[in-house]
């Protein structure tokens, strides 16, 4: 991958101490966004997509968290992990922003929604005074918060969640970033809310020329918005590769089993196709590829050696078969 | 959002009566607060007309104490006037939309359901008035002796309360002693909460090594009998009102640092309090002001209710005669001074401890509402 990418990850690696012993939560994800790129990061939960993101802004609890050495972060090369805590308080949002996926406890309930917004306007840009106040109507009205002037005077349970999340993002938008992470944004809201706010988001990205960075466990959200995915499963990314080819000829069984588990609305009352078991605790992560135990058509190298990314047909992906094809 | 309130109904627009009979709309609008406003009012107007001797006497020769009094007296009695006025002023404000209700705000009308609490914070005003119009209301001199005639009169028109074995007047000396002990009590529990939130929140939110040392500092000082140290502190020093508050401010913070640090934890995990550090608040801001406004609720009651304990605390201090010293009148005092005579002469222990029972209820009163009506969970 060539330097000039907005955001990249490089081996990552953190580990929690736990009362079982160490636990490695992310085990080696690699990945990169480009400048107003949106990269989807897909698996099931416990997978570690909601720590590699949290690792990017090193707001992993330390202890028990911890990133391992030998991982890397870079925002247009210059390397996160290592960097001085007030360096990473001005990216944080300021370059990189972060939205996460409860809305109805990601606003603190004791001040105004506006007082919040301006909040983070003052901390992120030299805006003061009543162009602040300016600011923070202008971003709830880009948000789509109807009669922002009055919601801002609101407190947060006085809003829907769908309102709260707009807020939220209103927040992540105050300091300009170029790069935006979306925690399961839309998990908590109804579905036809979703879709809105992935509108709004895919909409900001392209006004703004902000790189997306897209984290769910829904592949019709990320089919609906990404360039690029990267699919994780028990700490690894698996497969990674453009939107399209993703989703039109994946190599890895796990992405495979994945797609065949959407359900069709052609074939209404058919059984869904599962994945067999289930995904493996890190606790007892299996050796070799992590993913062996549930595959239908592991080697017997699957059971030993862990495979690196390697590139498939259309995509990357982690797994022998692709070099037994090849 | 569905929910609008319609505007400025519920107080009630004043009519040109309140000009002069502030609350009276209120009041013909069946409202208590108009009862309240109306009752307070008209006392206040008693207590400066039957008592301008006194103020006179006090704008003749002024002194802090008496001054203060005569302020407290103008500057209520104007509150009064434009709280049951206000809403003439208002018809700008309200044509803003209307702002959010705050969850102080959601909170005070819970706080109003609770019948007791609301008697129990009527009780507090009322003794905050009368302890803030002291020197206007004292019959005589907490101090001035009648040696002669006046030795353990018991209670009369004249002296309400009786006297003591020196002839000093007991509603005075109980009215002087409401004073010190509410000063004590209030400036001990603003030291304990300072210090103790300031203690919990730091170790709560640091973690870690600061945790562990803070919270061992704080298992020491719980191991402490608490009355023994005050007893030896006072003993080596000068028993003094700066040293007993300082004293008891020093021997009280604990239980709230601890408190503090519990809720510390668990906010902190909270996903606002990672949302505020996504944004690059700094320690200081995110502590500040995402998490202590959250963990302040039990904070205020325990602070109600340590005021309390510390009256009772300063009390018992005073019992043993190492509190407030005599002359000086604290319920403490007045209560030990009566103690041997409690059979001939009932009046001198009992008024000051009827004072000190229904004090520390109040104080357990409102707590008790204010935990009620604070806890988010409560829902009715």
């Amino acid at each position: 991958m060539s330097s000039t990418r907005l955001l990249e990850v490089n081996d990552l690696r953190v580990s929690f101490s736990t009362d079982a012993g160490e636990v490695l939560a992310v085990d080696g994800a690699s990945f990169s966004v480009g400048a107003g790129e949106t990269l989807g990061i897909v698996g099931e939960s416990g997978c570690g997509k909601s720590v590699s993101a949290l690792s990017i802004l090193g707001l992993i609890a330390d202890p028990p968290g911890r990133v391992l050495p030998g991982s890397s972060v870079r925002l247009r090369g210059e390397e996160l992990l290592t960097a001085a805590s007030a360096r990473l308080r001005d990216v944080r949002g300021g370059e990189v922003a972060m939205v996460f996926q409860e809305p109805m406890t990601s606003l603190n309930p004791v001040l105004r929604v506006g007082d919040q917004v301006a909040e983070a306007v003052r901390r992120h840009t030299e805006l003061r005074g009543d162009a602040v106040n300016e600011r923070v109507v202008a971003l709830l009205d880009r948000v789509g918060i109807p009669d922002p002037a009055s919601r801002a005077r609101t407190f947060p349970h006085q809003l829907s969640g769908g309102m709260r999340q707009r807020a939220m993002i209103a927040m992540a938008l105050a300091g300009d970033p170029e790069l935006l992470i979306a925690d399961e944004p839309t998990t908590a809201l109804d579905v036809t809310i979703q879709a809105r706010i992935l509108t709004l988001l895919d909409d900001l990205r392209r006004e703004r020329n902000m790189a997306l960075v897209l984290i769910t466990h829904d592949l019709g959200v990320v089919a609906q918005v990404a360039d690029r995915v990267a699919v994780m499963y028990a700490g690894r990314i698996v497969e990674e590769g453009p939107s399209a080819n993703l989703f039109s000829t994946p190599a890895h069984p796990y992405t495979i089993g994945l797609l065949r588990s959407i359900p069709d609305p052609d074939k209404p009352g058919d059984r869904l196709e599962a994945i067999p078991g289930s995904v493996p605790s890190p606790h007892a992560w299996p050796p070799g590829c992590r993913f062996h135990p549930r595959c239908t058509v592991a080697l017997d190298r699957c059971r030993t050696d862990n495979p690196s990314l390697m590139q498939a047909p259309a995509t990357r992906a982690a797994c022998w078969l692709v070099e037994e094809d090849l | 959002m569905s929910r609008q309130a319609p505007p400025e109904t519920r107080g009630g627009r004043p009519g040109p009566l309140d000009i002069v009979l502030p609350g009276i709309s209120a009041l013909l609008a069946r409202r208590l607060s108009g009862f309240l406003a109306l009752g307070s009012w008209l006392t206040l107007l008693g207590v400066a007309w039957f008592r301008r001797s006194r103020i006179l006497d006090v704008l003749a020769q002024p002194g802090w104490d008496g001054i203060l009094a005569v302020l407290s007296l103008v500057v209520l009695i104007a509150a009064i006037w434009l709280a049951g006025n206000r809403g003439r002023w208002r018809s700008i404000g309200s044509l803003e939309p209307e702002a959010g209700r705050s969850p102080v705000a959601l909170a005070g009308r819970r706080f109003q359901r609770h019948h007791q609490a609301v008697l129990g914070l009527a009780m507090l005003a009322t003794l905050t008035v009368v302890t803030l119009l002291t020197p206007l209301l004292a019959p005589f001199d907490p101090d001035m002796m009648n040696l002669s005639t006046g030795r353990l009169l018991a209670p009369s028109a004249a002296h309400w309360m009786g006297t003591d074995e020196l002839g000093r007047d007991l509603l005075s000396r109980v009215l002087y002693g409401a004073r010190i002990s509410l000063v004590i009590g209030f400036l001990a529990v603003v030291i304990a909460i300072t210090l103790g939130t300031a203690i919990g929140a730091v170790a709560g939110y640091a973690g870690g090594w600061a945790d562990a040392i803070l919270m061992r500092i704080v298992d020491l000082f719980l191991s402490f009998p608490r009355l023994v140290l005050l007893i030896t502190v006072v003993a080596v020093f000068q028993p003094s009102i700066p040293l007993i508050v300082i004293v008891l401010g020093l021997t009280g913070w604990m239980g709230v640092s601890r408190l503090v640090r519990g809720q510390v934890l668990s906010v902190r995990e909270r996903e606002y309090v990672q949302a505020a550090r996504a944004l690059g608040y700094g320690p200081g801001r995110v502590l500040g002001r995402h998490i202590l406004p959250n963990v302040l609720t039990p904070v205020i009651v325990a602070a109600t209710l340590g005021i309390g304990n510390a009256i009772l605390a300063e009390a018992a201090l005073s019992y043993l005669g190492l509190g407030v010293q005599p002359p000086t009148a604290s319920w403490g005092n007045i209560i030990q001074s009566g103690g041997d005579r409690i059979i001939d002469a009932w009046w001198i222990s009992t008024f000051p401890g009827l004072a000190i029972v229904l004090t520390v209820m109040s104080f357990n009163l409102v707590g008790d509402g204010l935990r009620d009506a604070l806890d988010p969970r409560h829902v009715e």
